[in-house]
């Protein structure tokens, strides 16, 4: 297990409470996604509810209508207004949209954008390990697959905030990790001297996010891996692992060497959920690409300069993006 | 004053032309229309252009007579004339009318009161088509497109319906379900999905032939549209796998129904000759909106797990919960 925050040094806390405090100044969330958040799903009105929160947000509403007639959801019939997308997608798929679309777009803020730090692989990291989340809940049963996709998005959430708050000694970390050889984990705790997971867990509980996320966000780095699938945590872990393995991993962290890749052994539930999925882990690249492209509504910055040997001039998302 | 046929060579003025008598009167008989004109009191006056042709009266046997003795009804004739004391005027104005010796025709009827200087009416001009040919035709394409909107119906009915079933097929089974829960609202009540297959359905086929599959797969039709509700929805979901929605289902009626149609086919003996007997059976996996899953497509997805789960577990059953394997999925 990691380290309890309340076990670190005075400092320490310190620091988390600072990077926490700037962090929801700077990046205010909006109302629609804290409503979404704390809807008691289990109320014979939630699906109601959420429905007329989602409606009173036109952005949001259209977001969510583009994302449900594409081909991400791949769904016959067209689907015209938020109750058709409740209805028919689900109620927690719906919600973890709403939640994913509003997180992202609250850290859209001009600070993120400058500096070694690529956002869009940042969010096309955290997409991919959604779907995958999602794929083993759907095998294991852990947990609904749509409360996985939400937890696998906003797993590194602590990143950002980091970054948002302490801009230069993220660069520090950076700096370690690209010109230093040095593993991002152990470069964020030589710099930072606590885990992203503990900065993601803290803001989750300010955004009094449900305790099933703030503990898979608290625990997704288990220091002896991942050996068996019993919790959210676990969940998130294995997916987060089973993306870096393929090499999608956010932009700063991201390595073309060979050597240095993760060398990771997963429980067998994590290839078979994958497995199911027609096409593999390139279809899990290929839906996380829609979402952001439906979410965000701008083409995505994507893999494709970094992990193409071949062609890496050919970006297919720039030349939509100039298009 | 020069006659009709130089005017017309030398294209003078129109005027000129409408002044000519002789050219007025080639006019009024080369019309294709019947060209009639009554006085106040209604009686044809003028009885011209394709007149004759249409009628069959000759000009002698019409003259004073009422317009009325060209139409069908008395019905006919007052709603004619009040529309034209009304208005002054009817364009097109469909109408029974009736030909000498009594056969009855559909006619199209253009007609003005004329008036003089003073406004007050001196008569009507009437100008009266046969539209028979074109009621004809309109009825040849109503009877026509009657019959094509039925072959619609029924193709669509064929494309919507597995023919050796007559349940529905997949696709429309799933529109049909997902038509039910949008009428449903956003209240979440509780909408049952269960999955059926066969057991060991390959071998009857091997053993007995493709005839005896099919009654199989009847068979399993019928009892699951038995103990369905009318408003249930039922489709063969393609080979020997059935699906049944039952909106308002929670998890224990939705396995309950499975059960009953579990029991009724093992009960079910296909007679095949005297003493050759088939027994079958089904195995089923269940599950439910909105406790199981939160969406259609999952809750196919669970149902369908549930049902190989019942497989594995030696058939002919109803699965409705997880296995212990998935829980402690390592």
């Amino acid at each position: 297990m990691t380290t309890e925050p309340t076990s670190l040094g005075m400092n320490t806390r310190n620091r988390l409470r600072l990077i926490v405090n700037r962090t929801t100044d700077l990046t205010p969330l909006k109302s629609v996604a804290t409503k979404a958040i704390q809807l008691a799903e289990d109320e014979r009105s939630a699906a109601m509810d959420l429905a007329t929160v989602i409606s009173s947000d036109q952005a949001l509403t259209a977001k969510l209508l583009k994302l449900s007639n594409s081909a991400y959801y791949g769904y016959a019939r067209r689907i015209s207004n938020v109750r058709e997308a409740v209805i028919l997608l689900g109620m927690r798929t719906v919600r973890s949209v709403a939640i994913s679309s509003a997180i992202i777009d609250a850290f859209r803020v001009p600070d993120l954008e400058r500096g070694g730090f690529d956002q869009d692989l940042f969010w096309a990291h955290s997409v991919s390990v959604g779907l995958v989340a999602e794929l083993i809940a759907r095998e294991t049963r852990i947990s609904r697959p749509e409360d996985a996709f939400t937890a696998g998005v906003l797993h590194d959430v602590g990143k950002l905030a980091m970054m948002l708050a302490e801009p230069q000694l993220f660069g520090e970390v950076v700096d370690l990790v690209n010109h230093e050889n040095m593993k991002y984990r152990e470069a964020e705790l030589a710099v930072f001297e606590i885990g992203h997971e503990h900065v993601g867990s803290r803001l989750s509980q300010r955004w009094k996010f449900p305790e099933s996320l703030i503990s898979a966000i608290r625990d997704h780095h288990p220091a002896k891996g991942v050996h068996g699938i019993v919790s959210m945590g676990d969940l998130v872990a294995a997916a987060d692992l089973a993306c870096n393995r393929e090499g999608l991993a956010c932009g700063f962290d991201f390595t073309r060497d060979e050597a240095r890749k993760a060398v990771v052994a997963l429980p067998p539930a994590v290839d078979l959920a994958i497995g199911k999925v027609h096409g593999g882990m390139a279809t899990v690249e290929e839906k996380a690409r829609a979402f952001l492209l439906h979410v965000t509504a701008r083409p995505p910055q994507w893999y494709a300069p970094h992990r193409g040997e071949l062609g890496a001039e050919a970006d297919p998302a720039q030349e939509a993006g100039a298009a | 004053m020069p006659v009709a046929g130089d005017l017309l060579a030398a294209q003078t003025d129109f005027i000129a032309l409408l002044t000519d008598p002789d050219l007025l009167q080639l006019m009024l008989f080369a019309c294709p229309d019947g060209v009639l004109a009554t006085n106040e009191e209604g009686d044809i006056a003028l009885y011209a252009g394709a007149s004759e042709a249409m009628f069959g009266y000759r000009p002698v046997e019409v003259m004073g007579h009422s317009y009325r003795l060209l139409l069908g009804d008395e019905q006919a004739f007052q709603s004619l004339r009040r529309e034209l004391e009304s208005h002054g005027q009817v364009s097109n104005y469909e109408i029974p009318a009736v030909r000498k010796g009594g056969a009855a025709f559909s006619a199209a009827v253009s007609a003005a009161v004329m008036k003089d200087r003073y406004g007050c009416p001196i008569g009507t001009i009437f100008y009266i088509r046969d539209h028979s040919g074109v009621r004809q035709i309109e009825d040849a394409l109503r009877r026509n497109n009657t019959q094509l909107n039925h072959l619609v119906s029924e193709l669509d009915h064929l494309a919507k319906h597995d023919q050796l079933t007559g349940l529905l097929r997949r696709g429309s089974a799933v529109e049909a379900a997902e038509d039910a829960l949008l009428s449903s609202g956003l209240e979440r009540e509780p909408f049952g999905v269960a999955l059926f297959d066969l057991d060991q359905f390959k071998s009857v086929n091997d053993s007995y032939g493709h005839l005896v599959g099919d009654r199989v797969l009847a068979t399993l039709a019928t009892v699951m549209r038995r103990v369905a509700r009318a408003h249930d929805i039922v489709g063969r979901f393609g080979g020997e796998e059935f699906v049944a929605f039952l909106p308002g289902a929670d998890l224990a009626a939705v396995s309950g129904f499975a059960e009953r149609v579990r029991v009724a086919i093992e009960r079910s003996r296909l007679v095949i000759s005297d003493d050759i007997h088939v027994s079958i059976t089904v195995s089923a996996g269940v599950a439910t909106l909105p406790t199981c899953a939160d969406s259609l497509n999952d809750a196919l997805r669970i149902a369908d797990d549930r049902l190989y789960a019942a497989k594995r577990a030696g058939r002919n059953r109803v699965v409705n919960h997880d296995s212990d394997e998935r829980r402690s999925a390592a």
